[in-house]
């Protein structure tokens, strides 16, 4: 398969992850346990994203799984895009600083963003909506462990599949030297 | 001594074999007399039997009951998976009764009124938590558009504001950006209805002077075009007159509980019905 169809193919893949993960928070956690605080399922996907790819792809999927997230919720794409902003400023600094590949690590990365997702959305509420967010703080709180604790779980699975679509840039062709 | 030259040994023996037999046979033509001597034996011999028979049968029943255990196992395993499937029939049943108990009302309710009505179930809910909105398995092909209410035979729950084809997303009344217009059903004080997140709503916008008591039923005003007129929305839980305010604080409690919501109905068309003749007014639970 030529290179620029298999990254088509990788990004529909977590294109699509990112639609099923959405639905499973939603949907599936809604059907299982009703109004119970759910993890943030997708928000893995973008933290995986955030820091495990190059700048410019980061922030085009980042962006992308945004819009989706948007699609599942009232609440307004404006907020939530500058609440995420907020997120990717957070994961580019770190990847710079520190890193090192694994799933405590990332589980680390998630377990921050994850409460400054929940900070920086109420803060945004409090300064851009006419009707504020309520505080929540349990089942904030909730979803900041239980995203937290999935997220070790997730890494393994997230880098298969990253790995099992991964586009391989095309060898360079080696030629001999005659004479 | 021994003139015939006679075995006697041998000939004590035979005597006794001959003698034995008719001894035997005479003592038995008179029974009384040898019940004497037959009864130890017999009470013996009764005894061996009883011990004997009580000793086979414990170790044919031990045996029986050993055998029988493999295939008591295996049938105690079929009983105990007949017995989840009995029970997981029994809870499906209960559900499907239940449901069909729902379903019954809405039918009732759907015919009573002069309403276009669709039913529609709850398939998901917000994917964060801060807003209170469902999705429903009805839209756009189903007739569903934007702005048009969402009630259960409870009352007023919300309204779609996202259709799509197959699904339409609902705000509940208790988002904090709902709105709806209500009036006091007793005092017909007029006022706003408004989302404050998982726990209610408010009535604002009700003017100082007016009667407003807890328990009073705060029914929908008609004004806003999206739910008919009188229709319940919610329960009076407290009215406080600030000292500042024009207004009256009025917090209320929603009549449905959005958690536990299952089948909704949305108001295709109200046909200008008003709710009102429909729910008989109620008094002050106070």
């Amino acid at each position: 398969m030529k290179f620029s169809r298999l990254r088509v193919v990788h990004g529909f893949i977590f294109f699509f992850l990112t639609y099923v993960l959405c639905t499973l928070q939603t949907v599936v956690w809604y059907q299982l346990f009703g109004t119970w605080a759910s993890p943030f399922f997708c928000f893995i996907l973008f933290v995986y994203f955030g820091l495990d790819k190059e700048d410019w792809k980061s922030v085009i999927y980042c962006y992308t799984s945004i819009f989706i997230y948007s699609l599942f919720t009232y609440s307004s794409l404006g907020i939530l895009m500058l609440t995420c902003l907020f997120n990717y400023i957070l994961l580019y600094i770190v990847k710079n600083r520190v890193y090192w590949p694994g799933a405590a690590y990332f589980t680390l990365i998630t377990g921050v963003s994850i409460t400054l997702f929940n900070v920086v959305y109420i803060i945004n509420s409090y300064l851009f909506e006419t009707r504020v967010s309520p505080l929540l703080i349990w089942d904030r709180l909730f979803q900041i462990l239980a995203t937290t604790l999935l997220a070790y779980y997730a890494y393994p699975v997230i880098k298969r599949l990253d790995i099992l679509f991964k586009p391989e840039m095309p060898s360079e062709v080696h030629g001999e030297l005659n004479g | 001594m021994n003139f015939l030259n006679i075995n006697i040994k041998k000939l004590i023996f035979f005597v006794f074999v001959l003698v034995m037999p008719l001894i035997t046979i005479n003592m038995e033509e008179k029974q009384n007399d040898s019940e004497w001597f037959k009864q130890p034996f017999s009470w013996l011999a009764g005894h061996f039997q009883d011990f004997f028979y009580n000793y086979s049968a414990g170790v044919k029943t031990t045996t029986g009951q050993y055998l029988n255990l493999i295939h008591i196992k295996k049938q105690n395993e079929n009983l105990k998976h007949q017995n989840q499937e009995l029970a997981t029939r029994l809870l499906k049943f209960e559900e499907i009764n239940q449901e069909n108990e729902r379903l019954k009302q809405l039918l009732t309710f759907r015919e009573s009124t002069k309403m276009d009505l669709i039913a529609a179930q709850v398939i998901a809910r917000d994917l964060i938590p801060d807003h209170s909105t469902i999705t429903i398995n009805k839209g756009t092909e189903d007739g569903l558009k934007e702005g048009q209410a969402v009630m259960t035979l409870q009352g007023a729950l919300g309204y779609v504001f996202k259709p799509l084809q197959k699904t339409s997303h609902i705000l509940l009344m208790t988002d904090r950006y709902a709105v709806i217009d209500g009036v006091i059903q007793r005092s017909r004080a007029h006022g706003i209805v408004e989302g404050k997140g998982k726990t209610g709503a408010v009535l604002k916008y009700v003017e100082r002077t007016e009667d407003v008591r807890p328990g009073d039923l705060v029914v929908t005003g008609g004004l806003d075009n999206i739910f008919p007129k009188g229709f319940p929305i919610a329960i009076v839980e407290s009215a406080e007159k600030k000292q500042i305010s024009v207004s009256l604080k009025v917090d209320l409690k929603p009549l449905v509980d959005s958690a536990k919501v299952e089948e909704v109905f949305v108001v295709l068309n109200a046909k200008n019905q008003d709710m009102s003749e429909l729910i008989p007014p109620t008094e002050t639970k106070n």
